[in-house]
C-alpha cells in the first residue's frame, strides 16, 4: 500500500514538474564560464551587478563570470582581432553593429526578444536591429545636447538658435559654440531639414542627400554660424576652457562634460534641447542629433550561449539601467526609466538626454560611414577658412556628397 | 669609382656535385639525410640532419599539406547558423577563416624553404665528408665543428639568433601582408563571417590607374611624402652636424652640459612632446596667444590649419626632434677621428679650414651616410610626427580619406585601422616600399661607404 | 701662437658668439619640456588652458597618480615598462652589435645580398603585419604577456646595424690584425678588443633601444588586448587622453609623462661620460 502511494506521488510530482516548465531550470549549465568585457570605470559597477545577478537568479549561483578591462568604443577592434578569445558579452557602440554583424561575430537575441523590443526606446531598438533581427541588447544612449549659462540667457531665449545669437553679451563672451567641422555635431542640422544619410534606415551606402535644395539652405546656415564672431569653433577642451573662464554662454556637447560644466557655472548650470533654428527661406527646424547607443552583445563563439544570452539580457535590463544611471550617470533605453521625470530629475543632463533622443536620428552603422567624416570635416573646415562661400555652396556640397559615397575601385 | 674586378666563383650546385661525384653514401643522403656523416663517424652531425628530416616529414602530414591547400583556395565553407532543437537557439557553424588560413599557409612556405636549405646543408656536408675521407685527412668530430663556429665561422654563429628573430618577426608576416595586396580582404570580406579571395593584381590597377577618387590621392600624397623626407632628412642633418661642430668646438667648456639640455629633449617620449607642440599651435594656443599679446599679429597664424603653413610647421617642429639625435652620433664620430690624423696633417702645414674639410667633413660623412640613407627611409615612413602633430590634416575634399599633410603611411594607417581597406592598404605599402626600395638601393650602392669599406680600415 | 691683438679679439668674440647661440638653442629645446613640468604641477584641471604659467600649483597630480591606482595602475605600468625596456635593451644591443661586427670585419659570400635585403626590410611600415604578429605569438602561445612584448620590441632589431656597422667600419682593421696574429680566435677578438672600444656605438645602441617601449603604443595595444594589468606606460598614458577621462587627467597625464622621462633622462646623463672619453686615438701608432 506505501509503495503504491509513493509511487503515485511520485508520479504526481514528476506530472507537475514537467507541465510547470520546471525543466527551464535544467537548460542552463550547472559550470558556466563567462568573461564580460566592461571598461576600467564600470568594473566596480559591475562585480555589485554580478552579485545581484547570481542572487536574482539561482540557476546562476555557481557560474564563474569574470570580467576583463575593454571600453565599448575598442570592443569591435578586439573582438574582430580574435573573436575565439574575446568576451562571451561585451558592451559596444550601436555603430560598430553593420561591421560585427557582417563579419559574423554576434548572437542574434533570440530569447526573449519581443520583451525586449517592447521595453527600450524604438530608436534603440533600430539600432540594434539589421534586417528585422536584433542583435544587440540596448543598454544606454549616447547624443549631445545644450549647455547654457542661465546668467546670460533665460530659459525662453534657449528655445530658438537665432534668439541667443541675437542678444548682445559683451565683446569677450562668445554666444554659441559648437564643434563645426566635426560631422557628428553638424550633421544635426541637416537631419532636421529631412535629408538622410544612407537611405531611410541608413543601411545603403549609395544615398545621400546632403546636397539637395534644403541640404544647400542648412549648408548656408553653417557658414553663417561658422564666420559668425559671436560663434566660435570648440571642441571639448576648448569650450570646457571657455565656461571655467567665463567666456562662453552656451554650447553643443553631451553628457560626459556634465559635471566638468556643473562645476565651472555652479548655480548657473542649464541644459535644454537643441534650439531651433530658422533657415533663409524661413522655415524653424529642429536639428535632429545623432545618436548611438551601447548595447550589450553576445560573441557568436562563446561556449555558453544560453548562459551569455542570460547575462546579458541581465546586464540591459531596467534594474541594471537605473544601478548605471545613478552609479555612472548613463542615460537609460529602458521606456520605464525614461519617462520616470523623478528619477531623472537628479541629473538634469541625463533627463534632457533622454527627451532629446526621442527624435534623434540614429547613427549608421554600416562600414560606409567610416568614409563620412573626413569630408564633412572638411566641409567644416572649408566654411570657417572662407574657402565656402554662397556661390559655391551646392558646388562643394556636391563635393562633399562624391567623397561620403566614394569606395575604393569605383 | 668602378666595381673592384674580382672574378666571381660560381658555387656548384649541390645537388649536380652529389649526383657527380658523390658515391653511394652521398647519394643516399639525398633521400635519408645525414647518413654520409653517421657512416663516418660524425654521429651527433648525423643524427641531428635526421631527426630535422623526421619532424619535417611529419609537420608535413600532419599540418603542411592542409596548409597550403588552404592558402591556394583561402576557405570554402561560410560560417553558418543551424538551429539547435536541444538549446532552442541558433548554434555557430564555424567556417573556414580566410585570415589564418593565410598565414598558416605563409607558416607551412616557410617552414619548406628552410627544409631545403637544410637538405642543401646535408648534401655539402655529405660531400665535404666524403672528399675529406678520400684524401685521408682527418674528419672532424662535434668539438671541431664547436670550435669552427667560433672561429672561421663566427658569422654563422653570431648571425643566427638575430636572423631568426628577423625571419619570425619581420620577414614571415611581411610575406603575408604582401599576400594580402592580392586578395580582396577589406570591411566587406572580414572573417570570420566572410571569406575573402585572390584576386591579383586588381588592387594595384584600381590605385594607380583607374583616375577615381584614390588614385588623385595617391599621386599628391606621395610628392608630399618624398618632399617632407627630403627636408626633414636633409635639415636635421645638416642643423645635427653644426649643432655638434658647435659644441665640440675647443673652447666651448662644459661640453657634457650643452649636450645634456638637447638630448633631454629625447628623453621626454615623441608622443608627449608632440602632443604639446600641438596644443602650443591651435589657432587658441600659448604660441597664437604669446604673439597676439606681444602685438606682432592680429590674426591668430593657421600653424596647422591652413596646408602650407601646416607643411612647413611640420618640418620645423621635426627640428626640434631629430637634431638631438644627429648631434649625438655626430659627436661620437667626432671625438673617433684619430688624432694621429690631425697631427699629420699639422705637421705638414695645414690651417684649421683645410682640417675641417679635408679629414673632418670627409670622415663624418663617409661614417654617417648610412645613417643618413636610413634617416630618408624612415622619415618616409615617419609616422608619429605627422599623425600626433597635425594627425594628417587638414582634411580636404580632394582626398580619398587623407588630409594635406598626411605621409602614405598615415594614410596606410586611415585605411588600415577606420576604414578597414585592408587589401587596399597592403597595395600602397608594397608601393611605397617599391619606391624606398629602388631609392636607396641606386643611392647606396654609388657612396663610397658601399664601394670603400677596405679604404679605411 | 697667437700674436696679433685682433685676431685674439676675433676669436674671443667667436667664443661669446657661440655661447650666445648655445643658451638660446638650449633654451628652444627646452620650452616644451618646461611646459610638460609646469602642466604636471598645474592646480587647475583640463586639458587646455588660455595662459601659459598655471595659476596654482600643486604636487597632488604625482600623488594621485601614483596612489590612486583604482582607474590607472600606473605603477604597475611603470614596473612593466622598465622590465620590457631593460630586457628587449640586452636583447637588442646584443643582436645589432652581433650583426654589425660580423658585417663590418668579416667577408662571406652572401654578405652584400644580406645588408641590401635587410635594408629593403626596414621600410615597410611595421604596424600592417600587426595582426600576423599577433597570431605568431598566439602560436607560440605567450600573447597578452611581457615576455611577447619583449620579443616584438628586440626579435627584428638585427636590422638595424647600419649605423653601428659605420662606426666598426673606422675601427682601424690593424688591431684585429694584431690579435690574431697573438693566436686569438674571432670569438675572443670580438669580446675582449672590439666591444671595450665600441663604447660611443653601445651608448646610443642601448639608448635608443631603450626608448621604443617607453614610446610605442601600437603593438602594445594590439598584442595586450584586454589584459589591463600588462599594459605597458605608453598605452595606460593614452587611455588618459580618451574623451571621458582628458578634462580631469590631463594634469595627472603630464606627471606621468614627467615620470617616465626621469629613468630615460637618467640613463642618457650618466651615459654622457662615455662620450667624453676619446676612443682609439692613439691606440695604433703610425
Amino acid at each position: 500500500m506505501r509503495n503504491k502511494m509513493r509511487a503515485a506521488m511520485f508520479a504526481a510530482v514528476m506530472a507537475a514538474a514537467m507541465t510547470t516548465g520546471c525543466v527551464s531550470a535544467a537548460e542552463y549549465a550547472s559550470d558556466a564560464e563567462i568573461k564580460v568585457w566592461g571598461s576600467q570605470e564600470d568594473q566596480e559597477m559591475l562585480q555589485t551587478i554580478i552579485e545581484n545577478f547570481k542572487e536574482d537568479h539561482p540557476e546562476a549561483a555557481d557560474w564563474t563570470i569574470n570580467t576583463a578591462v575593454v571600453s565599448s568604443a575598442d570592443a569591435k577592434t578586439e573582438v574582430l582581432k580574435d573573436p575565439s578569445v574575446a568576451a562571451d558579452v561585451f558592451e559596444f557602440a550601436s555603430d560598430q553593429l553593420a561591421e560585427l554583424q557582417a563579419a559574423g561575430v554576434l548572437y542574434r537575441v533570440t530569447k526573449n526578444k519581443e520583451e525586449i523590443m517592447a521595453n527600450n526606446l524604438p530608436n534603440s531598438v533600430d539600432a540594434a536591429t539589421i534586417d528585422g533581427e536584433m542583435y544587440g541588447y540596448p543598454n544606454t544612449s549616447n547624443s549631445f545636447f545644450m549647455y547654457y549659462d542661465k546668467s546670460k540667457y533665460t530659459e525662453d531665449e534657449v528655445k530658438n538658435l537665432d534668439t541667443m545669437l541675437a542678444k548682445d553679451l559683451g565683446d569677450d563672451v562668445a554666444n554659441f559654440s559648437m564643434d563645426l567641422d566635426n560631422g557628428w555635431y553638424t550633421s544635426s542640422f541637416f537631419f532636421g531639414a529631412g535629408c538622410t544619410l544612407f537611405g531611410e534606415d541608413g543601411s545603403d551606402p549609395t544615398q545621400c542627400d546632403f546636397n539637395s535644395e534644403s541640404g544647400v539652405l542648412v549648408g548656408d546656415y553653417l557658414l553663417g554660424l561658422a564666420t559668425n564672431p559671436k560663434v566660435k569653433n570648440h571642441d571639448d577642451a576648448l569650450l570646457l576652457a571657455a565656461f571655467k573662464d567665463g567666456t562662453l554662454a552656451a554650447t553643443l556637447t553631451g553628457t560626459w562634460n556634465a559635471s566638468a560644466i556643473q562645476e565651472s557655472l555652479g548655480e548657473n548650470f542649464g541644459v535644454t534641447t537643441v534650439p531651433t533654428v530658422t533657415l533663409e527661406d524661413g522655415t524653424e527646424m529642429s536639428p535632429s542629433t545623432i545618436v548611438n547607443f551601447n548595447l550589450y552583445g553576445v560573441n557568436a563563439q562563446t561556449k555558453y550561449p544560453l548562459e551569455s544570452m542570460l547575462f546579458a539580457e541581465y546586464l540591459s535590463s531596467e534594474k541594471c539601467q537605473k544601478i548605471r544611471f545613478e552609479v555612472r550617470n548613463s542615460s537609460p533605453t529602458n521606456l520605464n526609466l525614461v519617462n520616470d521625470t523623478e528619477l531623472l530629475a537628479s541629473s538634469p543632463a541625463v533627463a534632457v538626454l533622454s527627451e532629446q533622443v526621442k527624435t534623434s536620428t540614429v547613427q549608421p552603422s554600416i562600414p560606409q560611414i567610416a568614409n563620412f567624416w573626413s569630408p564633412m570635416e572638411a566641409f567644416g573646415q572649408d566654411c570657417i577658412a572662407k574657402a565656402v562661400t554662397k556661390d559655391n555652396m551646392q558646388e562643394k556640397l556636391d563635393t562633399m556628397v562624391t567623397g561620403i559615397l566614394s569606395r575604393i575601385g569605383e | 669609382m668602378g666595381k673592384t674586378g674580382k672574378k666571381r666563383v660560381l658555387p656548384e650546385s649541390a645537388v649536380a656535385g652529389v649526383v657527380s661525384k658523390g658515391d653511394i653514401w652521398a647519394k643516399l643522403s639525398l633521400v635519408i639525410m645525414g647518413i654520409a656523416n653517421l657512416r663516418r663517424k660524425q654521429i651527433v652531425k648525423g643524427c641531428v640532419f635526421l631527426f630535422l628530416e623526421v619532424s619535417f616529414l611529419l609537420y608535413m602530414a600532419k599540418s603542411g599539406i592542409e596548409a597550403l591547400k588552404g592558402m591556394i583556395t583561402l576557405g570554402t565553407q561560410t560560417q553558418g547558423w543551424v538551429f539547435d532543437e536541444e538549446l532552442g537557439i541558433d548554434v555557430l557553424a564555424e567556417g573556414d577563416n580566410s585570415m589564418l588560413l593565410l598565414l598558416w599557409g605563409v607558416l607551412c612556405l616557410f617552414v619548406i624553404v628552410a627544409f631545403v636549405m637544410t637538405w642543401r646543408a646535408n648534401l655539402k656536408s655529405a660531400l665535404e665528408v666524403q672528399e675529406l675521407e678520400a684524401k685521408g685527412k682527418h674528419i672532424p668530430g662535434f668539438i671541431d665543428d664547436v670550435k669552427t663556429y667560433l672561429d672561421a665561422k663566427f658569422h654563422r654563429t653570431m648571425l643566427a639568433l638575430p636572423m631568426l628573430g628577423v625571419l619570425a618577426f619581420t620577414v614571415m608576416p611581411l610575406v603575408y601582408m604582401i599576400l594580402v595586396a592580392f586578395t580582396n580582404y577589406d570591411n566587406t570580406h572580414q572573417p570570420p563571417g566572410n571569406l575573402f579571395t585572390w584576386i591579383g593584381l586588381d588592387n594595384f590597377g584600381t590605385i594607380l590607374g583607374s583616375g577615381g577618387l584614390i588614385s588623385q590621392t595617391f599621386w599628391p600624397v606621395l610628392g608630399w611624402t618624398i618632399t617632407w623626407a627630403v627636408f626633414a632628412t636633409l635639415l636635421n642633418y645638416i642643423g645635427g652636424i653644426l649643432l655638434a661642430l658647435l659644441i665640440n668646438r675647443k673652447s666651448v667648456k662644459f661640453k657634457p652640459f650643452w649636450r645634456t639640455m638637447f638630448v633631454m629633449s629625447i628623453a621626454i617620449p615623441s608622443f608627449v612632446s608632440l602632443l604639446v607642440m600641438k596644443t602650443m599651435l591651435q589657432p587658441d594656443g600659448a604660441v597664437n596667444v604669446l604673439l597676439k599679446s606681444m602685438g606682432w599679429i592680429k590674426e591668430s597664424i593657421p600653424f596647422l590649419t591652413d596646408a602650407t603653413m601646416a607643411k612647413i610647421t611640420i618640418i620645423v617642429v621635426n627640428l626640434w626632434i631629430g637634431i638631438p639625435y644627429t648631434m649625438l652620433i655626430t659627436s661620437g664620430i667626432l671625438m673617433n677621428i684619430p688624432e694621429s690624423l690631425y697631427e699629420a696633417a699639422r705637421v705638414d702645414g695645414a690651417n684649421a679650414s683645410v682640417m675641417f674639410r679635408k679629414i673632418t667633413m670627409p670622415y663624418v660623412i663617409f661614417v654617417t651616410t648610412p645613417y643618413l640613407i636610413t634617416q630618408f627611409i624612415g622619415n618616409i615612413n615617419n609616422f608619429n610626427v605627422i599623425y600626433l602633430l597635425s594627425g594628417g590634416g587638414p582634411s580636404t575634399l580632394d582626398y580619398y580619406q587623407a588630409g594635406k599633410t598626411d605621409l602614405l603611411v598615415t594614410w596606410l594607417y586611415k585605411l588600415t585601422v577606420s576604414s578597414k581597406d585592408y587589401s587596399y592598404a597592403s597595395t600602397i605599402g608594397i608601393l611605397v616600399f617599391v619606391i624606398s626600395a629602388v631609392f636607396s638601393l641606386l643611392t647606396y650602392r654609388r657612396t663610397s661607404a658601399y664601394n670603400n669599406e677596405e679604404a679605411f680600415q | 701662437m697667437f700674436n696679433s691683438g685682433s685676431m685674439s679679439r676675433n676669436k674671443k668674440m667667436k667664443d661669446v658668439a657661440s655661447y650666445i647661440a648655445l643658451s638660446v638653442l638650449s633654451f628652444i629645446w627646452m620650452i616644451p619640456i618646461m611646459w610638460v613640468v609646469m602642466t604636471s604641477f598645474r592646480e587647475e584641471s583640463g586639458s587646455y588652458t588660455s595662459y601659459f604659467f598655471p595659476k596654482g600649483y600643486t604636487i597632488d597630480n604625482y600623488v594621485k597618480l601614483l596612489t590612486d591606482n583604482t582607474q590607472f595602475h600606473f605603477t604597475r605600468w611603470f614596473t612593466n615598462t622598465l622590465f620590457v625596456a631593460v630586457c628587449s635593451c640586452v636583447i637588442s644591443t646584443f643582436f645589432v652589435l652581433a650583426v654589425s661586427y660580423v658585417m663590418s670585419r668579416m667577408r662571406f659570400r652572401m654578405r652584400k645580398s644580406l645588408m641590401n635585403i635587410a635594408m629593403i626590410l626596414g621600410m615597410f611600415p611595421g604596424f600592417m603585419s600587426m595582426i600576423a604578429i599577433y597570431y605568431i605569438l598566439k602560436g607560440i602561445g605567450i600573447t597578452q604577456s611581457l615576455a611577447a612584448l619583449i620579443m616584438v620590441y628586440s626579435g627584428g632589431a638585427g636590422l638595424g646595424f647600419f649605423i653601428a656597422k659605420g662606426f666598426f667600419d673606422t675601427l682601424p682593421r690593424a688591431l684585429d690584425e694584431a690579435a690574431y696574429l697573438d693566436g686569438a680566435t674571432r670569438m675572443q677578438t670580438f669580446f675582449k678588443i672590439t666591444v671595450p672600444l665600441s663604447k660611443p656605438i653601445i651608448v646610443y645602441t642601448v639608448l635608443t633601444s631603450f626608448l621604443s617601449p617607453w614610446m610605442d603604443f601600437i603593438f602594445a595595444s594590439v598584442i595586450m588586448g584586454d589584459n589591463y594589468d600588462n599594459y605597458t606606460v605608453a598605452l595606460g598614458l593614452f587611455k588618459m587622453l580618451e574623451r571621458e577621462f582628458i578634462n580631469d587627467y590631463y594634469t595627472q597625464f603630464a606627471a606621468g609623462c614627467v615620470l617616465i622621462s626621469i629613468p630615460i633622462a637618467a640613463l642618457f646623463i650618466s651615459m654622457q661620460k662615455y662620450y667624453v672619453e676619446g676612443v682609439s686615438g692613439g691606440a695604433v701608432k703610425g
